[in-house]
């Protein structure tokens, strides 16, 4: 106890340095968010001319949701709705995918294994909108272009979810327990239903949250598939919108949409949030994951 | 009698045969792909609306992705719009080149009267090579707005040169109050000011194709760029965008003198962002050089319809262009001033009655100014805006002078016009 | 006489006991191996084979793409930025995400996966959103960090830009959203240290500092490094934080910032997919390369 104080007085002025820096970081990312939440209680002319933290009203707020939702017949909701469907189908179709991959690539040693793995690696270090195109001509050859099948085919290849799920199976299989298997005569097939699967449940929540992240946030891929506007996902449509209305550059801006700053602000809430949400919901699972895979690299 | 009957029956068969014959041909026809974006979607509908025999499909795109989406799918064989909408002066070149040649040649599918019928100059930027490649929708050539209520309390006038305007700079300036008159950093501000006294900034010569003019070092350039650097030296031009929050604070907090800006400006810039009261905001027609007989006004926006070069509905998207550009119900609906003359004047009504301009006849004002057009507004594939704030921006912050800078904006825009490939003067 | 045939048989059985594993593993991953095919392989190899391509006469063209893309004189300029960028936004990440998690590891637990959720949550922000934000943040008659700008004597956006500089810009745009997620990571490592070697240095009267640079440090260097190639494979490829910027404003507009920028403005404003592959193959080439550096010499793709 006195060995503790001891160590405490001494080290106060390296805890005040601790405490200061972590101080700076929480505003470096807590006050841009901070804003944008408070932000969407604020009038247009409120947002350009008074100071950054002034508060809104309510009466503000409910009149840029008012013009939001009666737009168009609310189409934004039906391009939430879209990316719901493209971010469910993308991560259903990249679990599907990942988890016997990985399952495979991990525990088992067959012809092509090694090829398949650094293949795997370049894609998940190397993205780029260099492949936007050929994808694009691609689905058009195949017509699955302008589809939701289209880009959720697209979405589904997810390397880093086949690298996280080899990494976890390749790490934290008992292999006692897969011979023993084995010799009992259990299948591949069987095993795996058996045994891996079951086991994969954190690798899962893991896989599926990542990929979540990336299809929610998709766009340039999304832009170039999808050219009908019932199709549109939120970050294409929310784009479409607010560069037709000028929301963001007003001497640009010739013409009568209500889409304004304040409506800017609570549509990239709209796209924000979610994630927010299940950033938190999955916090624990992530941290726990993140763990495995980091201890492998 | 008998013969009636069958003559009757004859007929409704006929009848019959030919509604389902029209019918039949209509669907084989009559099958539009339209892109929009989401300001013109309403007009589309309404155009749905007059012609329930035509099925169009209607496309929602972003304005400035009109350009890549066409070139992915020109290159897939996918399915291309007939007519669309590129809200960019600049698209007009960029899909007419052997790369991405999208737009048709309709120099011959518009009547001579309806050409005739656009304000002056308003269809250069629809004019590439020669050939007219779209119609102007709306027209955007620059005018003063100018502060009223402060300009009488200053004891000034609206400047009719730009010899005036200076003094006037210079005159506001001097007592020390921040007042404003543009800015400094805003390229289209620059360029408005620059082309004013003819200036060669990437100007397209007659007659010969792909070929621009670009010479920075002549006494048209040197003298609104001289002007300019007096009025950044004396605190009138500020580094502010027009549209950013600082620019909208001075202009709200009545500091803002005039500024010389496109027509729309009014309607939704002024009018919404500045928030000026009823009777504040006037409008005067763009000051020229002394020694010009009269203005040269450069534009800023307006965009243009145009048809596909491959469309099989050829005949219906043309009758929906020319509706969209010059149908008198669907410019009284438009929110910016019509480039087809007659069907301006209903949404200039529109303006006049509002009674929120301190003009008589703040229309009457714009129509004058439209006829002082710039003929070498048009269509480029290269961005003068852009080599003027890479080239500029820097030096500006450090001090420098625009006359300074006007051989490296020069230097950069020969560099693009060769890379864009043009032939350059 | 009798056991030469059922040793046949039992190589047999073994043989086609091997092959139908092999033939398990491909079709446990032959939905995976599709996407890799049609998202993977062949986008790169269509993108090779267009780089060799004329774009308009569609035949073979030889290293012409090539050599316009080098006679670009914008290619030079947006090299250097590039270069420029990966150097700061590499430094950032690995200095500040490796002193963030050693600070957090020395308070207390609770508040320091608090903080982790904070420093996480910019991730959050995606797309237009990113503008909607930026627009706001980086100009000091509205931005919440105005008292920072007026510090530096920055009246107005132009004077942000050009004081920070656009590639220290993007690097601090890049830094807000990326490295609440590595800091996770990192963090993860950090628990993952044996603590008996931990508490043998503390007994042995190693303070707060020592311990964090003598010994946590050099145990997590592995780790670190992974994030620096990771971090400079993904700074290579720096696309739309320039991008953005014309959203911002005439003045701010940067289309011609990165070689992305420009692989993209060639296929899709010019419709050049020659020229634009070209870039793109350059890029991901050195991307690659550095990929497979990685891969190699970590043995990352070691079953132990």
């Amino acid at each position: 106890m006195s060995m503790n104080t001891a160590k405490l007085s001494r080290l106060k002025p390296g805890q005040f340095v601790i405490y200061a820096c972590l101080a700076f970081f929480v505003c470096f990312y807590g006050i841009p968010l901070l804003w944008l939440g408070i932000a969407s209680t604020r009038s247009q002319q409120s947002l350009l001319t008074e100071s950054p933290f002034a508060l809104g009203s309510l009466s503000t707020f409910l009149q840029t949701w008012t013009n939001i939702s009666s737009y168009n017949d609310f189409k934004l909701m039906s391009w939430v709705w879209n990316s719901v469907i493209y971010s469910v189908g993308g991560v259903g179709l990249s679990l599907v995918a990942a988890i016997p991959a990985g399952y495979v690539l991990g525990v088992y040693n067959f012809p092509g294994r090694k090829l398949i793995l650094v293949l795997t690696l370049i894609a998940m270090i190397t993205p780029s909108s260099a492949m936007v195109l050929p994808i694009f001509l691609e689905m058009n050859l195949i017509g699955l272009n302008n589809s939701y099948l289209g880009l959720i085919l697209a979405t589904g290849f997810f390397p880093f979810g086949v690298y996280l799920a080899y990494i976890y199976y390749a790490t934290s299989m008992p292999r006692a327990i897969l011979e023993s298997a084995q010799i009992d005569g259990c299948s591949r097939i069987g095993l795996f239903f058996h045994i891996a699967l079951p086991l994969a449940k954190p690798i899962v929540a893991l896989i599926a949250f990542f990929s979540f992240l990336a299809n929610w946030s998709n766009y340039f891929l999304a832009l170039v598939l999808l050219s009908d506007d019932r199709l549109y996902s939120l970050p294409v449509g929310l784009t479409s919108l607010i560069s037709s209305s000028g929301a963001l550059n007003s001497g640009m801006a010739g013409n009568t949409i209500p889409i304004k700053l304040p409506e800017a602000i609570m549509a990239s809430i709209f796209i924000t949030l979610p994630v927010m949400l299940i950033f938190l919901i999955s916090q624990r699972f992530v941290r726990s994951g993140t763990l495995a895979g980091a201890e492998k690299g | 009698m008998l013969n009636r009957k069958l003559a009757g029956l004859g007929l409704g068969l006929l009848a019959g045969a030919a509604i389902v014959l029209s019918a039949t041909a209509a669907m084989a026809q009559d099958r539009l792909t339209v892109w929009t974006d989401v300001v013109r979607q309403s007009q589309i509908e309404a155009y749905k609306a007059l012609h329930p025999e035509v099925t169009i499909d209607v496309q929602t795109v972003a304005p400035e992705e009109v350009v890549s989406k066409l070139q992915v799918l020109m290159r897939a064989k996918g399915a291309i719009p007939d007519l669309i909408w590129m809200a960019d002066s600049n698209f007009a070149s960029r899909l007419s080149t052997r790369l991405s040649n999208y737009l048709m040649d309709i120099s011959d599918l518009i009547p001579q009267a309806t050409k005739d019928n656009f304000y002056n100059n308003a269809n250069r930027p629809c004019t590439i090579n020669g050939k007219l490649v779209c119609l102007r929708n709306d027209i955007t050539p620059n005018v003063i707005w100018y502060n009223a209520p402060l300009l009488q309390d200053l004891g000034k006038t609206v400047p009719a040169t730009w010899e005036e305007f200076e003094q006037l700079s210079a005159d506001v300036a001097a007592l020390n109050q921040g007042y404003v008159m543009g800015s400094s950093s805003y390229p289209y501000t620059l360029w408005v000011m620059m082309m004013s006294a003819g200036c060669d900034m990437a100007v397209p010569v007659d007659g010969k194709e792909d070929t621009l003019k670009i010479d920075l070092s002549t006494e048209q350039c040197l003298r609104p760029a001289r002007m300019i650097d007096n009025m950044i030296a004396n605190g009138t031009l500020i580094p502010e965008e027009p549209p950013s929050p600082a620019f909208v604070q001075k202009a709200q907090a009545n500091k803002l003198v005039m500024l010389v800006a496109p027509t729309w400006y009014g309607e939704f810039v002024v009018k919404a962002s500045y928030a000026f009261a009823p009777k504040q905001t006037g409008i005067a027609i763009p000051p020229k050089w002394a020694d010009q007989t009269e203005p040269m006004t450069w534009s800023m926006g307006g965009g243009a319809w145009g048809i596909w070069k491959d469309t099989q509905v050829r005949d219906a998207a043309l009758d929906m262009l020319l509706w969209l550009d010059t149908s008198n119900e669907n410019a009284a609906a438009a929110v910016t001033m019509a480039a087809y003359e007659p069907a301006s004047q209903a949404w200039g009504k529109g303006i006049n009655e509002s009674g929120y301009y301190a003009n008589e006849d703040p229309f009457g004002t714009l129509v004058e100014s439209a006829g002082y057009a710039h003929p070498g507004y048009s269509s480029l594939r290269i961005s003068v805006d852009q080599a003027i704030s890479k080239t500029f921006t820097p030096i500006l912050l450090s001090g420098g002078k625009l006359v300074d800078a006007l051989p490296g904006i020069q230097q950069e825009l020969i560099n693009q016009a060769q890379l864009n490939g043009y032939t350059v003067e | 006489m009798m056991s030469q045939p059922v040793l046949l048989d039992r190589d047999k059985m073994k043989r086609a006991h091997r092959r139908r594993e092999i033939f398990a593993s491909y079709l446990f991953i032959a939905p995976y191996l599709v996407l890799l095919l049609m998202f993977g392989v062949f986008p790169v190899c269509y993108a090779l084979g267009l780089s060799f391509t004329d774009a308009i006469e569609g035949g073979f063209y030889g290293l012409n793409n090539y050599a316009s893309a080098i006679q670009d004189f914008r290619v030079p300029r947006a090299a250097r930025n590039v270069g420029g960028y990966v150097v700061i936004w590499v430094l950032l990440t690995i200095v500040g995400v490796t002193v963030v998690t050693l600070m957090l590891d020395a308070i207390n637990k609770r508040a320091a996966n608090v903080l982790r959720t904070v420093f996480f949550l910019p991730g959050a922000v995606t797309s237009s959103a990113v503008v909607v934000l930026w627009l706001f943040l980086l100009d000091p008659t509205v931005s919440p960090f105005q008292g920072l700008y007026h510090l530096f004597g920055w009246e107005n956006r132009i004077n942000v830009l050009s004081g920070v500089g656009f590639a220290g810009v993007f690097a601090v745009m890049a830094f807000f959203a990326h490295s609440g997620g590595w800091i996770v990571v990192l963090s993860g490592a950090v628990a993952g240290l044996p603590g008996e070697v931990i508490e043998a240095a503390r007994i042995d009267g190693a303070n707060r500092w020592q311990l964090a640079t003598r010994i946590k440090v050099p145990m997590l260097w592995r780790t670190i490094v992974l994030m620096g190639i990771l971090a400079v494979a993904s700074g290579l490829q720096i696309f739309v934080e320039p991008q953005l910027m014309s959203l911002v404003g005439p003045s701010a507009a940067q289309p011609d910032w990165s070689i992305n920028q420009l692989a993209y403005q060639y296929a899709f404003a010019v419709g050049d997919f020659g020229v634009s592959a070209a870039l793109s193959t350059v890029v991901l080439a050195i991307s690659i390369t550095i990929a497979l550096l990685l891969i190699f010499c970590t043995k990352f793709y070691h079953t132990n």
